[in-house]
């Protein structure tokens, strides 16, 4: 992976690239093989294990995130991040509480709260942008 | 708690907050019970169901005030965390649940309860993070 001059952005970069990467591709083969072609029957042990290990991948992001946060030394980069994050939640919680509502009285389809995260991230993504445009 | 801090922005975001919690049980509790027994529809179903995301946005716009207005940045810090906290928390719990729903047989979530649950967390991390720094 291009290596750039924070460390902390590299340990994150190498985190994800080790553990991470190799981790969905496992799991997505495992649920795939698992759940696509009908190896495994829901409600079973192995069909737990294998939702345990899906959502690790979540877990592992979010932890490989929040690491790279706590090691950031460069203040500007950290206080831009945590702004955009606080964005990001905010505007999540506005559209799920939103969507919630309807969905309470049958006037929207369910939302899996799996798009919860890539939600957040683009949210937060989007925030990044702005706050650094207002900075520049 | 209110009354015992000395830090005035604590106190403005205390009260703020207050009102803004206050607003959104007040928004919520007559847009579920007019769903209850109107049942609207159309634009006036999807404009009665934003009320309550709109003390969301103000709680928001609190926290955002709070910590531009926070001059002490040992605590300004320690907010920080625990709200990072209570966000990490919430995406793993949800991400956990959606795959749960996916293939194994639990109730559905219901995403309005998303927010309160970030508050739950919100405040066990602030009580882990103070813990911590005592």
């Amino acid at each position: 992976m291009c290596q750039t001059n924070n460390p902390a952005r590299n340990r994150m970069d190498d985190r994800t690239l080790f553990f991470i990467v190799p981790l969905i591709i496992a799991v997505l083969f495992l649920a795939i093989w698992g759940f696509g072609y009908h190896h495994i029957q829901p409600d079973t042990g192995m069909a737990n294990l294998i939702v345990f290990l899906l959502a690790l991948m979540y877990i592992g992001f979010i932890v490989n995130f929040g690491m790279y946060l706590a090691e950031e030394k460069d203040e500007f980069e950290r206080t831009v991040l945590s702004q955009a994050m606080l964005w990001g939640v905010g505007a999540t919680m506005i559209v799920t509480s939103f969507w919630g509502v309807m969905e309470l009285f049958d006037k929207v389809r369910h939302l899996n709260p799996l798009y919860f995260v890539p939600l957040f991230c683009l949210f937060m993504s989007a925030a990044r942008i702005l706050i650094r445009r207002r900075y520049r | 708690m209110i009354c015992s801090t000395n830090n005035p922005a604590q106190r403005r975001f205390f009260y703020r907050f207050a009102v803004a919690m206050l607003l959104y049980a007040a928004l919520l509790v007559p847009t579920i019970l007019a769903f209850v027994h109107y049942r609207p529809a159309g634009l006036m179903a999807y404009a009665l169901a934003v009320l309550p995301a709109l003390p969301i946005l103000g709680m928001l716009i609190v926290i955002g005030l709070y910590l531009a207005e926070e001059k002490d940045e040992f605590i300004r810090n320690l907010q920080i965390q625990s709200l990072l906290g209570g966000i990490g928390l919430t995406l793993a719990l949800v991400s956990v649940w959606g795959f749960m729903e996916n293939f194994t047989r639990v109730p559905r979530l219901d995403l309005f309860l998303v927010y309160p649950i970030f508050w739950g967390f919100v405040g066990i991390s602030a009580f882990v993070v103070w813990m911590r720094n005592r």
